[in-house]
């Protein structure tokens, strides 16, 4: 609670080990909150955050397992990236110096210059560097690529799915860039509101939205589909287009007993599944709040 | 759990290193601390000795010593910023997920953070006690009689064997009051989740816990016949906040503590300051990552803050005069509106805030008409029985003595062996009839209400049961005389030795070698102008720097001897020839009747003789 403010409301996540999972929602849907909470920084007005079936708050042992990088680096600003090493090297048994340097290298970062001199691309990497050499089992990233360049992201991201493969690193990330997500990711949650609107794997989760175009021979009315499984609908001429929840079987059977001069399927990528069903919760992606209710499902016809 | 796992109980080796890197992070801080403390005690020390070695000056050292207790009291002051900086994730918001989200506990990373914040501010003191007390050492060792010592009149004053008692005393009580003053801002942080705040609110709590503790026990003093405000203010006062300790605790480095011993006063504080941990523990364990940030994070305290203030505006205005009644409303409403005000940032809960105003007033109006309706709870008519009193300290000196002077201060400055302790069991029970009979006839301080000369009369019993009880009357003439039974008694005699004692302890002390001091008789009765303006004519001088290293000790001996024996009559005859003993710069002095033989034949096998030409005051009145 913030406040008289519930940040989260009956969350209810299982995180497999070994696996990369992503966190997407809007902004102050409860992401970083949730991150603080499995971290050990929050404790829960209700319920537990378990790792391995042991409470994270105030425990030690377990927080001795998880390494949580948040979204600022201003903290860390007088350590130089050996500072940086010394410092959490004391708090985890198993960091190691072999990796830390390894990776430093990889990414060229000088060692005996402050944070404070590196721009935020280069701070978030020194930081990212000392989560993995941290040799924590659960690596928990907030806005992990923010600042990144391209070339930076691309090796960030291998280093995390270096580790995940090495040493069954259980990644948590946060984040509004969905391309990354798409990319490290094997499950992701969506967050709205502080409520998980779902929570799958990522196959799942883009199998189970569509894009689809149809021609119809006669007019067709919208109250003969399925209003749940419905996102959004536009139509330009004579081709209507389709958001909508189902695998591809699914939908065309959907679509059988319609009049369809064509049909196309599309799969559709992560950032559209995140902006529809969003759309859907009432979050409209041109920023403004649909003052449509869930019925209303952003169908406009 | 982790193979890796502490498992060493509360402490950790994450623990150390936390600490660790803590004061490492403090490096600079460190070293400023550090050089402002050298800037003290060791650097005037240092300087003492080197002018002594070049047989320079050495009252010019009170110069260095000006520095010297600037710079380290702006170094005692940083306590505050030692113990913020020690948990910056209270008010930072971008600290709290780095530093909570390490592998330790909360009460862990709280004693952690806590000791590494008192080592960052008491080790650069400690190691400036290091350096002076190797300065100390190496003038005590090289103490060869030539060069880091200077010599009195009578004997060698080792400086350094001097100030090293002094200065293990100096250095417990700075300790202490480090410890306090580092344990208040620690708890005020633990409550406020905002720097501006907790900087606000521990300055205000420095002074809001002993300005209320004193106008608290202002208002159950103050016009109430017979209670002493300042004697109660130094029970409570130095305990409550490193402000009062400071106001109180600079006797105590004196040789001879008057009330409150050096070793209950450390311990009773050390209590205090621990509570205050104690406190800060609790609120920082009951205290959630996303209060910071947030001003006051526990409502209760604002309360606590507000009410302490309600409550010394109050009874200070009405201590200062009852008339102030309206006033004291007016301006504490307005404080309580004002503050709520902002706390609330608007108009929040207003009729709470109007409630809570309204229950403190009220309650602290009711509190001071109690106290003023029952004489403070009956201790203006308490009279302590004499078979519970240990002995009783009085103003009164009896003939011979100095009148009241020096009593006003005895807690503060001057020993309780300086002032006439009365053990005789009948001489208690003249004082308590006496006491009661004035507490009985409703003699208020500074309002009598009787006819006659009225005299100062202070009565300190020590209780059997270790208790102090105080109190001051003003004394008709008539019920003063009462007290000339008490005179001539051994108690009050040897009182009298005692003053002479400390009398020329004080002349040792003050007398330089080489400054051309030289004591003399002069006649009771003269008046001080007489010879203030230069050495009267007519007297016999002896040169300070010519008497013997064992005069003072002799000079007792036989002022002893002289006062014991006397009979009743000689003691108490105001017709004999009387004299005074002083120095040049010294207008107080010893007593010397006729009647002291042992003591007028010593002093004149000095030279000092008996003045000549004398006009007696009495005579020429």
């Amino acid at each position: 609670m913030f406040g008289d403010m519930a940040a989260l409301n009956g969350v209810d996540l299982t995180i497999g080990e070994g696996t990369a999972y992503g966190l997407l929602g809007s902004n102050g849907a409860g992401k970083s909150t949730i991150l603080r909470l499995l971290c050990g920084v929050y404790e829960p007005d209700q319920g537990d955050v378990l790792i391995d079936g042991v409470s994270v708050f105030d425990n030690p042992e377990v927080k001795q397992r998880v390494f949580f990088i948040n979204d600022e680096t201003v903290q860390f600003g007088q350590f130089t990236l050996k500072g940086l090493k010394d410092y959490y090297k004391g708090f985890y048994p198993k960091f190691s110096d072999e990796v830390f340097d390894g990776l430093a290298k990889t990414v060229a970062l000088p060692l005996d210059k402050k944070l404070d001199t590196f721009s935020k691309g280069m701070k978030r990497q020194a930081v990212v560097i000392t989560g993995l050499a941290a040799g924590t089992d659960y690596l928990l990233l907030d806005e992990a690529f923010d600042g990144l360049d391209p070339t930076m992201r691309i090796i960030v991201r291998r280093m995390l799915v270096d580790a995940m493969m090495d040493r069954k690193l259980t990644t948590v990330i946060s984040s509004h860039n969905l391309n990354e997500i798409n990319e490290v990711c094997d499950s992701v949650a969506l967050i709205h509101q502080g409520k998980i609107v779902f929570a799958r794997d990522l196959d799942s989760v883009k199998g189970n939205v569509h894009k689809v175009q149809a021609a119809f021979t006669e007019e067709i009315s919208l109250e003969s589909f399925d209003s749940e499984r419905l996102l959004h609908h536009d139509r330009n001429g004579s081709v209507h287009y389709f958001i909508v929840k189902g695998t591809e079987d699914e939908i065309r059977d959907m679509f059988a007993d319609k009049p369809t001069a064509f049909l196309d399927v599309i799969p559709m990528t992560l950032e559209e599944i995140f902006i529809y069903e969003m759309e859907g919760l009432g979050y409209d992606s041109s920023g403004l709040k649909s003052t449509a209710g869930v019925q209303d499902k952003g169908v406009r016809a | 759990m982790s193979d890796t796992a502490v498992k060493n109980g509360f402490f950790s080796r994450e623990m150390l290193h936390n600490g660790k890197m803590e004061l490492l992070k403090q490096k600079k801080s460190l070293i400023v601390l550090t050089v402002l403390h050298m800037a003290g005690v060791p650097m005037v020390l240092c300087i003492a000795m080197v002018r002594c070695w070049l047989g320079m000056d050495y009252d010019e050292v009170e110069a260095y010593a000006f520095i010297g207790a600037i710079s380290t009291i702006v170094a005692l002051l940083s306590g505050m910023f030692c113990a913020i900086n020690s948990m910056p994730y209270l008010f930072k918001r971008t600290e709290v997920d780095t530093r909570l989200s390490l592998p330790m506990s909360a009460p862990q990373r709280f004693v952690s953070d806590l000791l590494a914040g008192l080592c960052h501010y008491m080790a650069p003191f400690t190691l400036s006690m290091l350096v002076s007390w190797a300065i100390v050492l190496l003038g005590h060792i090289t103490c060869d009689g030539r060069v880091i010592y200077r010599e009195g009149w009578t004997e060698t004053i080792h400086i350094f064997v001097e100030v090293a008692p002094y200065l293990a005393r100096a250095m417990l009580v700075v300790y202490v009051m480090m410890l306090l003053y580092y344990m208040l801002t620690v708890l005020v942080m633990s409550c406020c989740g905002s720097l501006l705040e907790t900087i606000v609110y521990t300055l205000l709590l420095n002074c809001l816990i002993p300005g209320a503790a004193a106008v608290i026990t202002g208002a159950l003093t103050s016009e109430v016949r017979g209670l002493v405000w300042d004697h109660y203010l130094q029970f409570v006062l130095p305990f409550t906040s490193p402000l009062g300790a400071l106001i109180y605790t600079v006797p105590l480095l004196e040789d001879e503590p008057a009330f409150i011993g050096l070793g209950l006063w450390i311990v009773i504080t050390v209590a205090v300051a621990l509570i205050f941990g104690l406190i800060a523990f609790l609120a920082y364990r009951r205290r959630k990552a996303e209060d910071t940030g947030k001003p006051i994070v526990f409502e209760l305290f604002y309360h606590v803050i507000m009410t302490l203030s309600l409550v010394t505006l109050i009874f200070l205005f009405l201590m200062m005069d009852d008339d102030l009644f309206v006033p004291a409303i007016i301006v504490t409403a307005l404080f309580y509106f004002v503050t709520s005000v902002i706390k609330n940032r608007g108009f929040k809960n207003f009729g709470k805030s109007v409630g809570r105003y309204l229950i403190t007033s009220v309650s602290c109006f009711v509190m001071i008409f109690v106290i003023h309706a029952t004489e403070s709870f009956g201790a203006a008519s308490r009279v302590p029985s004499a078979n519970s009193v240990s002995c009783a300290y009085i103003s009164y000196t009896g003939k011979g003595g100095y009148d009241e002077c020096g009593f006003g201060g005895m807690f503060y400055s001057e020993p309780l062996s300086n002032i006439t302790c009365i053990k005789d069991r009948d001489d208690i029970e003249l004082l308590t009839e006496l006491h009661r009979e004035m507490a009985d006839r409703n003699y208020i301080y500074g309002r009598d209400t009787d006819h006659g000369e009225v005299h100062n009369f202070r009565i300190l019993y020590k209780m059997k049961s270790g208790n102090w009880i105080l109190r001051e009357y003003r004394m008709t003439e008539r019920l003063y005389s009462r007290l000339a039974v008490l005179d001539a008694k051994p108690d009050m005699r040897m009182a009298n030795v005692t003053r002479a004692k400390e009398f020329l302890k004080d002349m040792r002390r003050n007398a330089q070698k080489g400054s051309g001091q030289s004591c003399y008789l002069v006649e009771k009765w003269v008046h001080y102008e007489t010879y203030n303006n230069g050495d009267p004519e007519g007297v016999y001088k002896a040169s300070i720097d010519s008497l013997p290293r064992d005069f003072a000790d002799k000079l007792v001996k036989h002022y002893e001897n002289d006062i014991m024996n006397m009979t009743d009559e000689q003691y108490l005859n105001e017709n004999v020839k009387t004299y005074r003993l002083v120095t040049s710069l010294w207008s107080d002095g010893i007593q010397i009747s006729e009647y002291c033989t042992e003591t007028l034949t010593y002093l004149e096998s000095l030279g000092i003789r008996r003045p000549d030409n004398v006009v007696h005051e009495r005579q020429l009145e």
